[in-house]
């Protein structure tokens, strides 16, 4: 099939999270009594693990004396609390069968009608969604706050008007690694947000608040932020964690990642036995890899040309991904 | 005559050129043999058959396209929109000179087109207008002024044959109908602002007289400096600003952004009240230009409507910031209140603080008539803070105070 | 009597802090009229389609930008652009975001319906909108009321505790008029001025940091110029509208308290018409009112 005729295209996204914001409270009080986390700053003097040169080896003691002084941001629970809470909210939008550009009014109508004959099929977006409703219920997106927890509880408020609901799950007992046997409550959510994605619902607005306990004291980690320093400055801070208006939190976008890390049909699941999150090529950033190759035709962009021109992917599980990238959005048009 | 500048460029030209040729262990046969090649390679005539072939490898622009995305392929654009003193930062309203991009092994061929002459023009200047002197120059024996013209123009080729999906493009409305505009930057302006920036910022009077200050004997002399505050850098092309433009390059792909912010408080520091709003949270630093305005206004009054409006104002200013707080500590979120450390704190004070009570405020039988009370304390403490603030209160006579009490009345809706 | 349609509180996470290439802050001008003016398109094929909205008053009342400040100058905090495919990062383009809080105040024409279906109508619809390329975390319930242009208070009320932008063209047009150019008129109002005097005995006065005008003066990107003729041309958006390459236009601005102003006018924003040469702008005559006033 050939190239997609349209220079510009591109979409919004339609999960839209916000920050997270970060609390100390304690496993008993967590309903009750919390309070915002704020940031530490600390002065840390470098230590030197790395293997010595062999030239070096003599002066171990001169290195480690010499070794610099650094500033780093940390947060950490007081020595009362035990629970971290999170809470942010998202937002689910309809209309991934309009392209917010595009310059190819053919391409335009072939496209929507691919997209609105996905919606009438059985499952459809239920597939998709109840991933999203999972990844919502297992709390990925406390990353590595939910290492090593106690207990994990997510409570799913629905703010739409006059549907307000709430959900609890209980997070610990879900399994990371598939989408398999999921819970009934979870299937319940999943059936709102696919039914927003079908457009059978405008849009849902979801509030979460998540509950983990790790431990009296113990560290929490906020998102790191990128500061796109040109200077070569002594005072330049190592790590420097995000905050809003000075409480701890986590980036929308890092919440956003987690909740699109659905993508189990990915070549290469077999052996890493983890979702990833949905990427046109597969990229997962931690590893430095991008599992879905253009010349295997996996990538977003090789089976998109087929999609939208009307012509059938070898599995439902290809059509799953395509929808996937188009409700996380971006810029597909001029060749990459 | 050949002019110095020129002659000069095509001596370094030679000089790099053997540098790069020669090394210690060069036999002296071959060092005759590059010298000779070298003078017959930046031999005028030669040269210029060779830079203008490769002129067009380059393009001269006010607005390349990587600036806004490195791998943006668009039209090379050469503005010309006209001089007018309407107060608008735009291109047209400040002399910059063109930018260029495009092969970096055709770089010298920009240099020498930009070199400046005895006369102050540069050499494509000359070219451009066609003078004398640069005929007679390009007329040799092998070459003829108007095909190397020709050629060497190519720089100046504006043509504008695509936009790109990597750059913003917006419709503006226009009429009943919309204009598509593809936004691009003017290197030359942002670069040109980064001058006068640091132009400004480290100005010889600026270091005359910082100069002056630190020394244990100043001289008497006086002056003023001059500041930027609350500048942002921002970059092109990364690690590679060479890849964006010349110009780009020559200022290591970084320029100044002007800061566009309105006065909005550094607010990482409010928290709850733990006896009262108004003793623990307003701190009177926060009020003092009011105070002091409010002071200059009794000192200079007349009774005249503007003065009572300018009153109004004032109180009002302040009342907007005591808003602002209540805002902060109510966005804390809900509950805090029943915490131990703010058992001291008046129950209206709750309500009115945090955001559990947010239903109760609206209801009248509940809400422990937290307006009221809210109005009345803080009529006080402007009075109050005032009269501490400025240790004069002749001038406050008691319409003045009950005309606060009034305007807070009015405005009820704030502390709501 | 005017119409106002009132959204209040409205919470923007990521909104667009780069406004021109000059200027970082408070998203441009043709940002906010845009909102409004994709607001106007959600009411085509509506009940609502009758109602014009023909200008637009922003308050801001708070607003975070994501730098970072190391020494003098400040560092853009980015976010991470994805990878590619072959697992590397792609070269970087600097992103500047904010967060906002604002109050918008939209002027509208033509009658309104005499209940509240209109002001429900956007409150729905707004939660499928961006405005300055941010997305809409939360609003208050929109109002419709009706406010006299003399009697800013009546309106100004629900803009508090907040600033509004207001164009102070007028004073770098002066500076132009002079002999200025535009970079120097603009400086001339941004720069921070300390006197120095030292005496006789060795006495350094300084005097306390002071800047040409009073007011909060910042520069504001208020539109467009074009530095192309319009045309056809590949890669557009669309093959149907006539395209030029352009150019942000920035002057001055200054944030005010709300309660400052004699007219509601004062603090609106609208389109300006377009004249057919190269200038697409937002325009706002409280610079112009203050001209008048002094003469």
């Amino acid at each position: 099939m050939s190239k997609i005729p349209a220079s510009v295209l591109a979409f919004e996204k339609k999960l839209v999270p916000s920050d997270g914001i970060m609390y100390g409270t304690t496993w008993e009080n967590r309903n009750s009594q919390v309070t915002p986390l704020k940031l530490q700053e600390k002065s840390v003097r470098g230590t030197i693990s790395n293997r010595l040169k062999k030239s070096e080896e003599g002066k171990i003691d001169a290195k480690i004396e010499s070794a610099n002084l650094q500033t780093v941001d940390s947060c950490a629970l007081t020595p009362e609390q035990d629970t971290l809470k999170l809470s942010f909210t998202l937002k689910v939008l309809s209309g991934v069968e309009n392209p917010s550009a595009c310059n190819h009014e053919g391409f335009n109508q072939s496209y929507t009608q691919a997209v609105k004959q996905f919606m009438e099929k059985n499952p459809g977006f239920t597939e998709i969604a109840n991933r999203y409703a999972a990844n919502l219920a297992n709390g990925r997106f406390l990353w590595r706050n939910r290492v090593g927890c106690e207990d994990i509880e997510i409570r799913v408020n629905v703010l739409n008007e006059g549907n307000e609901r709430s959900r609890n799950f209980q997070s610990q007992d879900m399994d990371m690694r598939n989408f398999d046997n999921l819970p009934s409550n979870v299937i319940e959510l999943g059936s709102l947000i696919a039914d927003t994605l079908s457009g059978r619902n405008e849009f849902l607005l979801l509030e979460i608040d998540a509950f983990a306990k790790i431990g009296k004291s113990q560290d929490v980690y906020p998102s790191e932020e990128l500061v796109l320093d040109k200077s070569n400055s002594k005072e330049k801070k190592s790590k420097i964690l995000f905050d809003v208006d000075g409480v701890a939190a986590m980036h929308s976008q890092k919440i956003g990642n987690a909740i699109r890390t659905i993508d189990t049909w990915y070549p290469g699941y077999e052996e890493h036995q983890r979702p990833i999150a949905i990427d046109p090529y597969g990229a997962v950033t931690n590893l430095g890899r991008a599992y879905r190759q253009p010349k295997q035709k996996t990538d977003f962009f090789s089976l998109f040309d087929k999609f939208s021109q009307g012509e059938k992917l070898d599995a439902i599980e290809d059509e799953y991904f395509v929808m996937a990238v188009l409700v996380r959005g971006g810029v597909f048009g001029e060749k990459q | 005559m050949l002019d110095t500048a020129i002659k000069k460029y095509l001596e370094d030209k030679k000089q790099d050129f053997l540098k790069k040729k020669i090394k210690g262990n060069t036999s002296e046969e071959e060092k005759l043999k590059f010298t000779q090649e070298a003078n017959e390679k930046y031999q005028l005539e030669n040269w210029l058959i060779d830079s203008s072939s490769r002129a067009k490898q380059l393009s001269l622009t006010s607005h390349p396209a990587k600036f806004v995305h490195p791998n943006a392929k668009a039209s090379s654009i050469i503005a010309s929109n006209t001089h007018r003193p309407d107060g608008l930062l735009r291109s047209g309203n400040v002399v910059v000179e063109l930018d260029t991009f495009g092969n970096a092994a055709a770089l010298d061929v920009e240099k020498f087109l930009r070199l400046e002459l005895e006369d102050g023009r540069a050499v494509l200047q000359h070219i451009e207008e066609e003078t004398e002197f640069i005929k007679q120059l390009f007329d040799t024996e092998n070459t003829n002024f108007s095909s190397l013209r020709e050629s060497f123009m190519k720089v100046k080729v504006s043509d504008i044959e695509q936009t790109s999906e990597k750059l913003k493009q917006i419709y503006f409305p226009v009429a009943d109908d919309y204009h598509l505009l593809s936004v691009l930057i003017p290197s030359g302006l942002i670069y040109k602002l980064k001058e006068r920036i640091n132009a400004l910022r480290f100005s010889d009077e600026n270091k005359r007289l910082r100069e002056e200050i630190k020394k244990a004997s100043p001289e008497p002399t006086s002056g003023k400096i001059n500041e930027l505050f609350d500048l942002t850098s921002v970059g092109y092309g990364g690690t590679e600003p060479q890849n964006i433009s010349t110009l780009n390059n020559q200022n290591g792909g970084v320029s100044f952004l002007l800061p566009s912010l309105p006065p909005i408080l550094n607010k990482r520091n409010i928290q709850p009240p733990k006896k009262s709003f108004f003793v623990n949270c307003l701190w009177s630093g926060f009020f003092k230009e009011d105070f002091n305005d409010f002071h200059k206004m009794l000192i200079d009054r007349r009774n005249n409507i503007d003065i009572r409006d300018k009153r109004d104002d004032i109180v009002l200013n302040s009342i907007s910031k005591v808003k602002w707080l209540i805002n902060q500590i109510r966005d804390i979120g809900g509950n805090w209140s029943d915490s131990e450390t703010y058992a001291d704190l008046d129950h209206w004070e709750k309500i009115w603080l945090d955001e559990k009570y947010r239903s109760i405020r609206a209801d009248k039988h509940q809400n422990n008539d937290y307006i009221n009370k809210a109005q009345s304390y803080l009529a006080n403490w402007f009075i109050g803070s005032y009269k501490q603030t400025i240790k004069d209160n002749k001038l406050l006579g008691n319409d003045d105070i009950d005309h606060i009490k009034e305007i807070l009345k009015q405005e009820q809706e704030l502390l709501a | 009597m005017k119409d106002i349609l009132l959204i209040p509180n409205i919470k923007i996470h990521n909104a667009n802090a780069l406004s021109s290439p000059y200027t970082i802050g408070f998203p441009a001008m043709t940002a906010w009229l845009g909102f409004m003016h994709a607001l106007q398109r959600r009411l085509v094929g509506t009940k609502f389609s009758d109602i014009k909205f023909t200008g637009v008053i922003v308050s801001c009342l708070d607003m975070t930008l994501h730098t970072h400040k190391v020494n003098y100058v400040s560092s853009i905090i980015g976010t991470s652009n994805p990878l590619d495919k072959t697992g590397k990062r792609p070269s970087f383009i600097e992103e500047a975001r904010c967060d906002l809080e604002v109050s918008i105040a939209i002027e509208c024409e033509m009658g309104f319906l005499g209940d509240d279906s209109f002001a429900r109508f956007i409150d729905k619809t707004l939660h499928m909108m961006k405005i300055a390329s941010g997305d809409i975390i939360s609003f208050k319930p929109c109002q419709h009321i009706e406010v006299d242009n003399n009697e800013p208070r009546t309106l100004t009320r629900y803009l508090m505790p907040g600033f509004c932008l207001v164009s102070r063209q007028a004073l770098m047009q002066q500076s132009m008029q002079d002999g200025s150019d535009a970079i120097d008129a603009m400086l001339e109002y941004l720069k921070t001025t300390t006197d120095i005097e030292i005496d006789e005995h060795k006495q350094v006065k300084k005097s306390k940091p002071y800047k040409k005008e009073k007011g909060w003066i910042v520069p504001i990107a208020v539109g467009y110029q074009g530095i192309s003729e319009p045309g056809k041309l590949a890669n557009t958006r669309d093959e149907t509208t006539p395209h030029r390459f352009a150019e942000s236009v920035v002057t001055l601005g200054e944030f005010k308290m709300p309660y400052h102003f004699d007219n509601i006018d004062q603090m609106m924003w609208r389109y300006q018409e377009y004249n057919k040469d190269d200038l697409y702008l937002c325009c706002n005559n409280y610079s112009i009112n203050q001209q008048e006033s002094k003469l």
